[in-house]
């Protein structure tokens, strides 16, 4: 009798429904594997890993209200081993080096090739901890000279923790008056990821609204410097 | 029977391209066809593919204005990864000609111009 391989039990999170579906039907379509449930936030993330029991997480970084990497925190805190492939277009050090200590797996970039992520998640299962080769270079770097330092750590209340590089200039554009249109058009991410960076950094410092961080900024002495104007030289 | 549509899948990230491609595919009034706009040949492709509606994602070498103007798509389709919406344009070619030109703008937004303009005055 032919020996057929277990079925791999997929939970796919990802806040853009049609690249969710797009994956989904993609995963379905493979004789080993099975979607069982999805997801479009961290926090929903860790609710179906109790109530489905995936094998595997695919899931992506920037997502409004919970990050990928707050579901992968969550889903660390609440004591599951469920494998946990990060699915992102972000190449940013800050979203790579946060998943992977909250407890990632693996960290995949989407431009990546439909056979081979389905290999890479296969792969996880064995104990191999996938990276995009776009990025792998940035672990062997942190290895050879330590992880970037977080940009700030200054925080008001007890229980600190830090913020990342990324959260400390949104912040500074925040103080500074700009929308989050504003900061998503200037920093070239989307409004979603902007919105998402201010809520997680609203939270860290135990703020409650952006004037408060304005006067944070300040206090701090935190502030972006003024860029010159070259018509006042 | 009507001829089912055909759809074109312009795609720069596979994911996105093959699983949209796969999940249109099996819309029975549907002929789905996809290409990678890393193919060097995609847009001459896309040309000669003729289909009626162009999905195209958003931020790769191939832009919006080489499919409205390269491709005698009736509809485009813009997708994108980073955003949860999505932007349908119907193609139509109009003339230069100033009058059907303002004729097109103002009825885009308010109908027949013939309805909504003063009439000219005859001297």
């Amino acid at each position: 009798m032919p020996h057929t391989p277990p079925t791999l039990r997929v939970l796919v999170v990802d806040d853009q429904p049609l690249f969710r579906k797009a994956l989904a039907g993609l995963v379905n379509a493979q004789l080993d594997m099975t979607v069982v449930g999805e997801a479009d936030t961290g926090m929903e993330a860790l609710e179906r890993v109790r109530t489905l029991d995936p094998d595997v997480v695919v899931m992506d970084v920037n997502m409004p209200v919970a990050s990928g990497v707050d579901g992968v925190r969550a889903i660390r805190g609440a004591g599951y081993a469920t494998k946990i492939v990060m699915l992102t277009i972000s190449e940013e050090d800050d979203d790579l080096f946060d998943a992977i200590r909250a407890g990632a797996n693996g960290y995949l970039l989407k431009n990546i090739r439909p056979e081979v992520l389905f290999d890479d998640l296969r792969g996880v299962m064995r104990g191999e901890a996938p990276i995009a080769p776009a990025i792998a270079h940035k672990l062997l770097d942190a290895l050879r000279e330590g992880p970037p330092r977080p940009h700030a750590s200054t925080t008001p209340g007890e229980g600190e923790t830090a913020l990342t590089r990324r959260e400390t200039e949104i912040l500074q554009l925040v103080s500074a008056g700009l929308s989050n249109k504003e900061i998503a058009n200037q920093l070239t991410i989307t409004e979603g990821t902007v919105k998402n960076h201010v809520h997680n950094t609203l939270e860290k410092l135990h703020l409650s609204n952006r004037t408060q961080a304005a006067a944070f900024t300040v206090a701090q002495g935190l502030s972006a410097p003024r860029p010159s104007n070259p018509d006042r030289s | 029977m009507a001829d089912p549509v055909r759809v074109l899948v312009l795609y720069d990230h596979p994911l996105l391209g093959e699983g949209l491609s796969a999940l249109m595919a099996s819309v029975p009034d549907l002929h789905v066809e996809r290409i990678s706009m890393c193919d060097p040949d995609a847009m001459e492709r896309a040309i000669a593919a003729d289909p009626d509606v162009v999905v195209l994602e958003e931020g790769g070498p191939v832009g919006l204005l080489d499919v409205l103007r390269g491709s005698r798509c009736r509809a485009i389709v813009d997708v994108s990864m980073s955003t949860s919406q999505a932007w349908s344009i119907r193609r139509e070619e109009i003339s230069t000609d100033p009058e059907s030109l303002i004729d097109r703008i103002v009825g885009a937004c308010l109908g027949d111009r013939r309805l909504v303009a003063p009439l000219p005055v005859v001297g």
